[in-house]
């Protein structure tokens, strides 16, 4: 834990208000990065120290700054009053600075309910929350792009410019998105063109002009820094495209008779995938404006051509939990 | 008991549970969903492992976030 962390945790702790535990069961501390399973059956708030007795019975003091920072995030929770708006505050601006920012953007939008005058400190540290998101997707894309990770560069990426689309990083992220995305997704059907070169011409120039239309589209979206309208209307455009690709495999599929299984598979699965990511993208977009129902329209869409799609699914159940919190809440 | 008696007495049992929970409690996601707590996702989208979603914090992975400690005091 650095010593600016500690400082954070130990005047967070000093001034908490002791809340009664919420969950009883097996605790898991680590300390100096060694995990250690067992109770925290006290903590005395003058000395900073746990008493721990661990799983084999052994009873340890253990001082609250040689907690690793998330042990030392979870002890500062267990002592913060939930209700109290500047401790909520306090707490928040501990988890940004353990890089936890959504954690962080979840005790704002507590500290607004349970204070609403205090909005205006809350927008501040929402600001600061948001700033050093997109300098933390940035430092990620950047060491991956540095590992030769394209994939993971693209990820960051695509996570600066849809999350934090305000923040000034996000321009700049979305010009390197041209080239990440052009690298990754142009090259996917690159074994089937290969493999498959003459059934392609014969039987599918159609449904290929149509699926290369389609990534394109999704590209032009995320490297539009002007409007998010403009955005969404070309994710639109990508999944129309999708459908369109979709209709002319299953033509030309019929006329193939068998002929090359392989090659409709493949381009079937990549267009779907495709198509999942430009309603994920839609729904991403309308999520960060608080749009909620739009978003669920979209992520819906994309679970009707791929319905156990993992990523569809988690966006979902974050797009029914942010819209839980009342619709206008919001870490971004 | 009959059902009459059970409902109420459910009832307020589960308003119980709610009121316990802390900050970080959501109705539990569908879906099976890995623990991502502690990789650098986690910092920027929310945890749906169900225990991690529900507020109580995933015992099984030292690098769980959600959750606090149960302090016996």
């Amino acid at each position: 834990m650095s010593i600016s962390i500690r400082t954070a945790a130990l005047s967070l702790l000093a001034s908490a208000v002791l809340c009664a535990p919420s969950f009883a069961g097996v605790d898991v501390l680590k300390v100096k990065g060694k995990v250690l399973k067992g109770d925290v059956t006290a903590y005395d708030a003058a000395t900073e120290v746990i008493t721990f007795v661990t799983t084999e019975g052994e009873e340890l003091k253990i001082p609250a700054k040689d907690l690793d920072r998330l042990s030392g995030y979870k002890l500062a929770k267990t002592k913060v009053d939930m209700k109290d708006a500047e401790d909520l505050i306090k707490l928040g601006n501990f988890a940004r600075t353990l890089e936890l920012f959504a954690y962080a953007g979840r005790h704002y939008d507590s500290a607004l309910k349970a204070d609403p005058t205090l909005a205006a400190t809350i927008d501040q540290e929402r600001a600061k929350n948001r700033s050093l998101a997109a300098e933390y997707c940035m430092r990620h894309a950047r060491e991956a792009i540095g590992k030769r990770d394209t994939k993971g560069a693209e990820k960051w990426l695509t996570t600066l410019v849809e999350k934090l689309p305000n923040e000034p990083l996000a321009a700049e992220a979305s010009s390197m998105l041209r080239e990440y995305y052009a690298k990754n997704h142009a090259a996917k059907d690159d074994h089937l063109e290969a493999k498959h070169a003459e059934a392609l011409e014969k039987e599918l120039e159609q449904g290929k002009k149509h699926y290369d239309s389609m990534l394109k589209k999704i590209q032009q979206g995320l490297s539009n820094t002007r409007s998010t309208a403009s955005s969404r209307r070309s994710w639109e455009g990508a999944w129309r495209d999708g459908e369109k690709a979709l209709k002319e495999l299953d033509k030309a599929e019929k006329i193939d008779d068998g002929a090359n299984p392989e090659l409709f598979k493949g381009y079937r699965e990549l267009v779907i995938e495709h198509m999942v990511a430009a309603q994920l993208h839609i729904a991403s977009s309308y999520s960060t404006s608080t749009s909620y129902n739009q978003a669920r329209k979209a992520i819906n869409l994309a679970l009707s051509v791929d319905p156990n799609n993992k990523e569809a699914l988690a966006a979902r159940a974050r797009v029914e939990e942010a819209a839980s919190r009342g619709g206008i809440l919001r870490w971004w | 008991m009959s059902t009459m008696k059970i409902l109420p007495a459910l009832l307020i049992s589960l308003l119980a549970l709610a009121g316990c929970r802390s900050d970080d409690s959501g109705q539990a996601p569908e879906g099976d969903f890995p623990c991502i707590c502690g990789t650098p996702d986690a910092a920027i989208k929310q945890c749906l492992h169900p225990l991690c979603f529900s507020g109580e914090g995933n015992h099984e992975n030292p690098e769980c976030a959600c959750g606090t400690l149960s302090i016996d005091e």
